[in-house]
C-alpha cells in the first residue's frame, strides 16, 4: 500500500514526460481498440453481406460446378425436375449461369448471365423488379456492373448467348434495376434475368447451375453437392485471417513504440534519480522495495493510460459502433463485398483482452529497467554516482 | 562514559581498484556512546564517509568488527540492515537528497511511512520534527523553492522525525553559508541535548569543528588523533 502511495505520488510530481507516455499508451491503446474493432466490423460484415445476399444458408452445386472455371461454366448444369416441388421462392432458389456477350451502344461486353427465379426471397436480391412490364427482357445489374458496362436504368441491350446445342441466339434486354449494394460477387461482370427466361433461351427448361436455399430448407437433393457457409465463406475467413495477422504486426509495432518510450523514461529515470534511490535505502527501504517502487510507477503508466484511453475512448468507440463509419466510394473500390457503411465491433472480451495485454507489457517494460536497481551500491548511488 | 552504542573493533575497509585494492580504512578502533556530538575531521579520501557508510550498515566491513546498537554490521541482511537503519539511523547529507517531487511535509513523513505509523501520529510527529528546524511555514513548499539552508534543515527534520539513537551527518555545512551553518549546528545541538541522540559527523568544515564534543583525526585510513572537550 505505501509502495503504491509513493509510486502515486512521484508520478505525478513526474511532470510533462510522464503524462506525455500516458498519452501515447492512451493513444495506442485506444488505436488497437479501434482497429481490431475496426477488422472485426469489415469482415463481419463482409461475411454477413455475403451470406445475405449471394449464399443465404448454403448452396446445392451441380455436380461438375466450379466458379473458378469461367471458361467451362456454360457446361455446369443439372436438372432439378425430379426435385421442382421443393423450389418454393423462400426456400430454394435455382440459378442458372451461363458465359455471355452484351451489345450496347456499340460495345460488347463479356458478362456472366445468371438465371434466377424473381419471387425468390432467399437471398436479399431486389429480384423482383425482373417481373417488370417490358418489352424486352427485363434485366437487373449491380452498380459496378453499371459503371463498368457504361449501362443505366432503361438501356436496351442485346444479350448474345449459346444455347445447349452450341447455337447463338441473341434477346434484347432492357435495364429495370439496378442494384446499390456494394456486393461485388453478385454484381461485377453480371446481367440477372429471370430464370425461365434464360432456361428459355438455352433450352435447359429445369435445369440450374447452383440452387440456393433458406435456414428452413431440410431436403436431401440427390446428385447435388450441398456446400455449407463454412466451405462457401472460407475464402473470407481466410482473408480475415491474413489480414488480422497483418494487423497484428501492425499493433505490436505501434504497443512495441509506446513500451519502448516508457522502458526509455524508466531507464532514464533510474540514471537520473540514482541519489534518490541510495536516499530511499538509507531511510531503511529494502533495495527489494525500492525495486518494486520503480515497477509499480511504470506500471501505473498502464493504468493510466488504460483509464485517459477508456474516458475518451469509449464515446469515441460508442459513436463509431452505433453510427458506422462511411467508406463511400471507397469501398466500392476495395473490390470486397463490403457495403459502404462499416460498423465497427467493440466487444467487452475486445477491450479487456487489449486491456490486459497492454497491462502485462508495460508491466514487463516497467519490471526491465528496474531489476538494475538491485545491484547499485547504495553508497555510490548517494552521491549520485 | 555513557553507555557504548557504536563499537568499532579492527575495521578494515578496502576497495577494488582496477587489478589492486584500495585500503580506505586500516584497523579502526573506537568506540561511541549514547548522546555523542563528535566528527570525524580529516581531509578527503580519508575514511570518514566510509566509517559512516559501515555503521549505517549501507556498507560492510572487510575485516573487523562493527557493533551498531548491538548489531554485527557484517552479519546483517539486507532486510536486518534495512531495518537498523529505519528505526535507529538517520542520516543527513551534504546535498540534502530530498525528493524533489515531494513537498517538505512529505519529504519528513517518508521515514514514519516506511515505521508504519498511522496518519495521526506521523502528523504530529512532522509537526513537532518542522518545529525544532522552524519551518512549520514552509510545510507545502517543494525542495526546489526553498534556500539551501531551509533545505539543510527539512534533512535534519527528516533525520530526527523518527527519533533515532544515531545521526550520521556527513558534511552537512559544506553547502551551506556562515549564517546558515551555525543556524543548522546550533539546531542539532540542541536536539542532541534535548533527545539525547548521538550525533557522528564527517566534516572538514571550521565552522564545524568548534561544536564538537569529540573529534577524531584521521589521516590515509587511520586514527591519527581521538581528542575530547567538555
Amino acid at each position: 500500500m505505501l509502495l503504491l502511495k509513493l509510486a502515486f505520488r512521484n508520478l505525478v510530481g513526474a511532470g510533462k514526460r510522464a503524462w506525455l507516455n500516458i498519452i501515447v499508451l492512451s493513444l495506442v491503446y485506444v488505436m488497437i481498440i479501434f482497429m481490431v474493432g475496426m477488422m472485426k466490423g469489415v469482415f463481419g460484415n463482409m461475411e454477413h453481406e455475403t451470406r445475405v445476399k449471394e449464399f443465404a444458408n448454403g448452396q446445392f452445386w451441380s455436380e461438375k460446378y466450379d466458379p473458378q472455371d469461367i471458361i467451362n461454366i456454360r457446361e455446369y448444369h443439372q436438372s432439378y425436375e425430379d426435385i421442382k416441388m421443393h423450389m418454393r421462392p423462400d426456400l430454394a432458389c435455382p440459378i442458372l449461369i451461363t458465359p455471355g456477350t452484351i451489345y450496347s451502344d456499340g460495345r460488347s461486353t463479356p458478362a456472366l448471365l445468371k438465371g434466377i427465379i424473381p419471387e425468390q426471397s432467399v437471398m436479399e436480391l431486389e429480384t423482383i423488379h425482373l417481373l417488370s412490364d417490358s418489352d424486352f427482357i427485363p434485366a437487373m445489374i449491380g452498380k459496378k456492373m453499371a459503371k463498368t458496362a457504361n449501362l443505366a436504368l432503361g438501356d436496351i441491350l442485346t444479350l448474345q448467348v449459346r444455347d445447349s446445342d452450341g447455337v447463338f441466339d441473341a434477346v434484347d434486354a432492357e435495364i429495370v434495376y439496378v442494384m446499390q449494394h456494394e456486393i461485388q460477387s453478385v454484381d461485377a461482370g453480371q446481367i440477372w434475368i429471370a430464370l425461365d427466361r434464360l432456361q428459355s433461351l438455352l433450352n435447359l427448361d429445369y435445369e440450374a447451375t447452383i440452387i440456393t436455399v433458406s435456414k428452413e430448407f431440410d431436403q436431401e437433393m440427390e446428385g447435388w453437392e450441398f456446400k455449407d457457409l463454412d466451405f462457401l465463406l472460407a475464402d473470407i475467413k481466410l482473408l480475415s485471417f491474413q489480414k488480422q495477422i497483418g494487423a497484428s504486426v501492425m499493433y505490436i509495432i505501434m504497443l512495441s513504440l509506446a513500451a519502448l518510450a516508457i522502458f526509455d523514461t524508466q531507464m532514464l529515470a533510474i540514471f537520473r534519480r540514482r541519489k534518490e534511490i541510495g536516499t530511499l535505502i538509507a531511510l531503511g527501504m529494502r533495495q527489494g522495495y525500492v525495486k518494486l517502487l520503480f515497477t509499480i510507477e511504470g506500471f501505473y503508466y498502464a493504468i493510466f493510460g488504460i483509464l485517459l484511453g477508456l474516458i475518451y475512448g469509449i464515446p469515441l468507440l460508442y459513436f463509431t459502433s452505433t453510427k458506422g463509419i462511411n467508406y463511400g466510394e471507397f469501398a466500392e473500390d476495395m473490390g470486397m463485398n463490403l457495403s459502404s457503411i462499416i460498423y465497427p465491433v467493440f466487444s467487452f472480451k475486445l477491450i479487456l483482452n487489449s486491456t490486459i495485454v497492454v497491462a502485462l507489457i508495460i508491466m514487463a517494460v516497467s519490471y526491465l529497467p528496474a531489476k538494475k536497481i538491485s545491484k547499485l551500491n547504495p553508497t555510490q548511488v548517494l552521491k549520485g554516482e | 562514559m555513557s553507555k557504548t552504542i557504536i563499537k568499532i573493533e579492527g575495521l578494515v575497509k578496502r576497495f577494488p581498484m582496477g587489478n589492486r585494492e584500495f585500503t580506505a580504512l586500516d584497523g579502526i578502533n573506537l568506540k561511541f556512546g549514547q548522546g555523542e556530538f563528535t566528527g570525524l575531521i580529516g581531509p578527503s579520501g580519508s575514511g570518514k564517509t566510509t566509517i559512516l557508510n559501515i555503521v549505517g550498515s549501507l556498507d560492510n566491513p572487510s575485516e573487523g568488527l562493527v557493533k551498531v546498537l548491538g548489531n554485527d554490521i557484517a552479519k546483517l541482511t539486507s532486510k536486518t540492515a534495512a531495518k537498523l537503519r529505519n528505526k535507529h539511523i538517520g542520516f543527513i547529507f551534504q546535498t540534502y537528497n530530498l525528493l524533489p517531487v515531494y513537498t517538505v511535509y512529505e519529504n519528513v513523513e517518508l521515514p514514519l511511512l516506511l515505521l508504519g505509523y498511522d496518519k495521526d501520529t506521523r502528523e504530529k510527529m512532522i509537526m513537532d520534527a518542522l518545529e525544532w528546524v522552524d519551518l512549520l511555514d514552509k510545510k507545502d513548499l517543494r525542495p526546489a523553492t526553498l534556500s539551501g539552508g531551509e533545505s539543510q534543515r527539512v534533512a535534519v527534520a527528516r533525520a530526527m522525525v523518527k527519533r533515532p539513537e544515531i545521526v550520521l551527518a556527513d558534511e552537512p555545512t559544506a553547502n551551506l553559508d556562515s549564517e546558515n551553518s551555525f543556524n543548522i549546528l546550533e539546531m542539532m545541538l540542541s536536539l542532541n541535548k534535548e533527545l539525547k541522540t548521538t550525533f557522528i559527523f564527517a566534516t572538514h568544515d571550521e565552522k564545524v569543528m568548534k561544536y564538537l564534543r569529540r573529534k577524531i583525526h584521521l589521516i590515509d585510513g587511520k586514527v591519527a588523533k581521538d581528542e575530547s572537550f567538555k
